[in-house]
């Protein structure tokens, strides 16, 4: 068997964050959102591809 | 009906599936059960007080002969996917108990077996209560994350988190968070897993868990389904409670720790994909090895009816490429195609993507309905997602 990944995303797609001044500033913040948008940034290069179970933290 | 009859068995078809260009996922997270017993007896966990009973007929360790068959298995898991990295989660019941110098050769006989060219993310959730030195020494030779579960401050912990005897286990487990947390252990230190319990002050919980600075929080939802419904009977009592942690986890002025739930609920909103089984319609790729050598799905569907983890396969005799083809494992991957109509059509069905998968257990139909905490989850999302929406269009986001 192959692992090509079933990826069903979904959501409110943002454009890309880096051409956009004021969420560029939000993203060198160490707030929540800041933090969100940088790794919003990183895995749209690189999506994830596994889940966390409930019951661990593994990654 | 049986069990055996309720979806997805008899409705999830992997011929089916392929011949409309489905493609399985690759295991990637193995949690082993290496030990099958606790030394505390928590009023709500899933292995010992639900559905399910099967701990009692398993090993209570499980012996080299199988770990070294799961290393194996796992081994091949990785050479036929070409991984280039896995995770490998110690489990129980209470891991600790296994003893180091077992888990010590458990670990060494993975990392040997698999190869080099993948690495191997070592991971180990424990009730913190017996984490002494002699363990700690193994865990930072293998580097091994450490996840603690803990339910807030002592008050809200020890009313569920407690010894057979009734004693709470905050005491204990605070000495070993002392310890993870300060400069000698802390790159050990995973995170703390909280169950939530509306009957908490939700910010006096939140605050009692980052005083000890850990990386990741997460918050889980005590497991419950249609058939035994949760145990607050308050309307959002569980949606409303989390939302009021959210609140004061994002106006922090600076980042406190993160928090996985929400994480993932604001990543999805983005536009991206989940990390975690409780939101989003991300593929699992979580297998479980029981101490006998028995391969199952998550341990969280002992919550649902007796052996609803199980797949009939063992590490002994069967492939875990077998388990891609079960039922149980393509219905954790397939997406919205394992939602029931009323998920499908939901305006946030891909952010919550029904919920955890055990908490959507209803007898007669199985797997294939809302989660029981739909309008909880419908409530902290809308609240997520509005708050967020409102910096973005700050931002000139949106």
């Amino acid at each position: 068997m192959s692992s090509v990944p079933d990826r069903a995303t979904g959501g409110h797609e943002l454009p890309d964050v880096t051409e956009m001044p004021l969420a560029q500033l939000a993203m060198n913040e160490d707030t929540v959102l800041g933090n969100a948008l940088r790794r919003y940034h990183l895995e749209a290069l690189r999506p994830p591809e596994n889940l966390s179970a409930f019951g661990s933290f593994a990654e | 009906m049986s069990h055996g009859q309720e979806w997805p068995h008899g409705n999830v078809d992997l011929a089916t599936l392929t011949g409309a260009g489905w493609r399985p996922t690759a295991l990637r997270e193995f949690i082993l059960k290496v030990h099958q017993r606790c030394n505390l007896a928590c009023d709500y966990c899933y292995v010992y007080t639900l559905a399910d009973q099967t701990w009692s007929r398993r090993p209570q360790s499980m012996s080299r002969t199988v770990w070294q068959a799961t290393a194996a298995r796992i081994a091949e898991h990785v050479t036929a996917h070409a991984l280039t990295d896995i995770t490998v989660v110690l489990h129980g019941g209470e891991p600790t108990l296994a003893g180091e110098e077992q888990l010590s050769e458990l670990l060494t006989d993975i990392r040997t077996a698999v190869p080099r060219s993948c690495a191997v993310h070592f991971g180990m959730q424990t009730n913190g209560v017996r984490l002494r030195e002699p363990m700690l020494a193994v865990m930072r030779a293998f580097g091994v994350r450490i996840g603690v579960s803990l339910d807030g401050p002592p008050e809200g912990n020890d009313r569920h988190r407690r010894y057979a005897d009734g004693r709470g286990s905050s005491a204990d487990v605070e000495r070993t968070l002392r310890r993870l947390s300060g400069p000698a252990d802390r790159s050990l230190f995973a995170g703390l897993l909280c169950t939530v319990d509306p009957d908490t002050d939700p910010v006096a919980c939140y605050e009692g868990l980052i005083a000890y600075r850990p990386e990741k929080i997460d918050f889980l939802l005590p497991h419950a389904n249609w058939s035994v419904p949760p145990h607050h009977p308050g309307p959002l009592a569980y949606g409303s409670w989390l939302a009021r942690i959210f609140d004061r986890w994002y106006e922090a002025p600076v980042r406190e720790t993160s928090i996985r739930i929400f994480d993932e609920i604001i990543n999805l909103y983005l536009g991206g994909t989940s990390r975690s089984e409780q939101v989003g319609l991300s593929p699992s790729a979580v297998i479980v090895v029981e101490s006998d050598g028995a391969i199952e799905q998550t341990d969280a569907l002992k919550s649902a009816y007796e052996s609803a983890a199980a797949t009939g396969l063992t590490v002994q005799a069967n492939t875990f490429d077998d388990a891609l083809a079960h039922p149980g494992v393509i219905a954790r991957q397939i997406g919205v195609r394992a939602l029931c109509a009323t998920c499908r059509d939901c305006r946030i069905r891909d952010i919550c993507g029904a919920g955890h998968y055990a908490h959507r257990y209803r007898p007669g139909t199985g797997f294939l309905n809302p989660t029981v905490y739909c309008a909880d989850m419908i409530h902290l999302i809308d609240h997520i997602t509005a708050r967020v929406a409102a910096d973005l269009r700050r931002l000139e986001v949106v």
